[in-house]
């Protein structure tokens, strides 16, 4: 290892793995973003790089009872807990899969890592790290035409140490199957500094359907940095919503791959943050079929200080043909000191497309706040009202039902 | 109820209205007409409490209070009620949140309890009968995707709703056809008694067919210049406004 790889294994971040990633020369290649790269400009990663924390080897213990608020009744059978990321055999409840293969593994997969590979020629950095370092994988398979109901895996971080936290998914959902899958991410106290990264490939095959629900309520000290990468094919449809509410900093890249016609490619996403936090959103939404389809709304609620990015390239490639693609980013700023970044970024090569895009950012609506008022309702509660009702525009697409009455809850005016 | 005392209102650094005087008692109906521009719509909304529009000079007593020290709200609670010219639109407020928060607002105010979701159910099912609208409308956004006629039917089963002691009506009949207006009108009406009392702003007389005034006020450049029975209205009808702005040049 030569003295400039040395430095680059220096960061307290990398501090437990150093060992591992030493003779990694793929890894060793790679230099941590920063901001001149234009995937991270708006961003500074000094907090993560920075974060005194290591990966832990047992999961430490958790109170079942501390887990209740998380429960998904529609995932009975099919609940995977992992405490700072390592798998809960107890704590978890897999007595129900059905015709849902899960398997916790660390066995090389030929297919692993292929969907995640497709863009910036697997040479982002997270990812690398991510495939470089993680222990347990999650497969779930799906076979042909079957109806898999709904897979929970619940990420929990606990109080004392600082973790690294390194997830991975490997979703393969069969011809004609459905799958809903909800990942959800949270912090059982509120002091203790966690980074996540964590990378999702879903791969979803002919007529299969699959809806992906991602929560990341973390605590506001931890550091989320995540990928989600998907392949749709023909007639399928994939359809995410990503709740964001937690951690001082977050990122999500999504990256859809459109290789069929007939589908549909839905990414949704709500930031709700204030403080100092910073939620940063990319997204690629890439027709390489004609016939094909994406969807995309993304909102984001900034308050206080905080700071939303929403970056949403879409390329239409030129055999994409007869694309319809549609994205709209929404901004509702709270504060006169509240911040958005959006870029959306559409890249046609194609001539017989439907592409629509847009961004908006503004304040609460005076109108609306002076019609609620002339109704008796105060101002404060009016604007409670409004908030909620922009927010709950994304969170009414969550389509399993008890995380989607938590969530409205979680957003509702009496919990500010 | 309601007493306006030579009552200035700017916006932006402009005068519209210019000394307002206007007296309200409990079961009367009054309508104000004039030509666009006049400052009809400025003097509601202005009692409503609108944020654009700042009294510069008078006063307005309102059931004993002095209303522009009134926050919004604050007015509504107290038994104003403004139904607007244009209707907003609140996307993912249910009419149905909207309105039963609105009504336990107002009904804490006045010492009462709040309704929970299933009696507000009961109530807000015979309010929809006045203005004849489909209960679907109640979990619809507020105003989103309505017709103009479905708007302004909205304000009125709010007002319905809320049951106001002075409700001010601007513009309720434009953009309404006839059958639109008859039931509006009617549901209007309905909610009309001894108690309470209704300004009703309009350019046309021909809501006045419906809704009959006891006392009919002509705005010009932001003063009442002329009161009368709802003849004056016909007259209004017939002659247009020019014979009183004659009327005022000559003094």
């Amino acid at each position: 290892m030569t003295t400039s790889q040395q430095d680059k294994l220096t960061h307290p971040l990398l501090a437990s793995v150093r060992e591992q990633l030493s003779d990694n020369a793929s890894f060793l290649a790679l230099d941590v973003p920063g901001r001149k790269d234009e995937e991270w400009r708006f961003v500074r990663l000094d907090g993560v790089m920075n974060a005194n924390v290591s990966m832990a080897t047992t999961a430490a213990k958790v109170d079942a009872k501390d887990l209740a608020a998380y429960n998904v009744p529609e995932a009975k059978g099919r609940a995977l807990v992992f405490v700072d990321g390592v798998f809960s055999k107890d704590l978890s409840d897999m007595s129900a899969l059905g015709d849902v293969a899960i398997d916790v593994t660390d066995k090389p997969r030929e297919e692993v890592g292929r969907l995640a590979a497709l863009q910036l020629d697997g040479k982002d950095y997270f990812s690398a790290l991510n495939t470089a370092i993680y222990n347990q994988r999650v497969d779930i398979t799906v076979g042909k035409d079957v109806s898999a109901g709904t897979v929970h895996l619940l990420h929990v971080r606990t109080a004392g140490e600082g973790r690294l936290v390194i997830p991975r998914v490997f979703v393969k959902v069969g011809m004609g199957s459905k799958l809903t899958l909800v990942e959800e991410h949270a912090s059982l106290d509120k002091d203790t500094e966690h980074v996540t990264n964590a990378l999702v490939e879903v791969d979803v095959a002919d007529n299969a359907n699959v809806q992906h629900v991602k929560v990341q309520d973390e605590n506001l000290v931890s550091h989320h940095i995540a990928r989600t990468a998907l392949r749709v094919a023909e007639g399928s449809n994939y359809t995410s919503v990503t709740i964001t509410f937690g951690a001082a900093f977050s990122r999500h890249d999504l990256h859809a791959q459109i290789e069929g016609g007939s589908c549909v490619a839905g990414l949704h996403g709500l930031a709700k943050i204030s403080g100092r936090q910073v939620a940063d959103t990319h997204s690629v939404m890439n027709h390489a079929h004609p016939h094909a389809e994406s969807d995309q709304l993304h909102k984001c609620v900034v308050d206080d200080r905080a700071h939303a990015v929403f970056n949403g390239k879409i390329f239409v490639r030129q055999v994409a043909q007869q694309t319809n693609a549609f994205q709209l980013n929404r901004n509702l700023l709270l504060s006169d000191r509240a911040k958005v970044d959006t870029k959306p970024q559409l890249e046609i090569f194609a001539d017989d497309v439907k592409c629509t895009h847009g961004a908006t950012i503004g304040q609460l609506d005076e109108d609306q706040l002076f019609y609620l008022q002339a109704r008796g309702i105060p101002a404060t509660a009016a604007a409670n009202l409004l908030t909620y009702a922009f927010a709950a525009e994304v969170v009414e697409r969550v389509p399993v039902l008890s995380v989607r009455k938590r969530l409205a809850g979680r957003i509702s005016p009496a919990n500010g | 109820m309601l007493s306006i005392k030579n009552l200035h209102v700017a916006a932006e650094n402009a005068k519209i209205l210019r000394g307002v005087d206007l007296e309200v008692k409990p079961g009367e109906i009054h309508a104000i007409m004039g030509l666009n521009g006049s400052g009809k719509s400025t003097l509601v909304k202005t009692l409503a409490g609108h944020p654009h529009y700042e009294a510069t000079a008078g006063d307005v007593n309102f059931d004993g209070e002095d209303l522009l020290e009134l926050e919004p709200d604050e007015r509504a609670k107290k038994g104003l009620f403004l139904a607007f010219q244009y209707p907003v639109e609140l996307p993912g407020v249910s009419n149905m949140v909207f309105l039963r928060h609105a009504l336990n607002s107002v009904r804490a105010e006045r010492g009462e309890d709040e309704l929970d979701p299933l009696e507000f159910d009961d109530y807000v099912r015979e309010c929809l009968k006045i203005v004849d609208m489909d209960p679907a409308f109640l979990d619809r956004s507020v105003n989103v995707d309505f017709s103009g006629g479905e708007k302004k039917r909205n304000e009125i089963l709010q007002m319905a709703v809320l049951k106001p002691k002075l409700a001010l009506l601007d513009e309720t009949d434009s953009g309404l056809d006839i059958d639109a207006l008859r039931t509006v009108a009617d549901g209007v009406n309905k909610l009309a008694g001894d108690d309470n009392a209704i300004v009703l702003v309009t350019h046309y007389q021909r809501l006045l067919n419906h809704i009959e005034p006891d006392y009919v006020h002509v705005m010009v450049q932001g003063k009442l210049v002329k009161s009368g029975s709802k003849e004056l209205a016909i007259e209004l009808e017939e002659r247009g406004y020019d014979w009183i702005l004659k009327e005022i040049e000559e003094g």
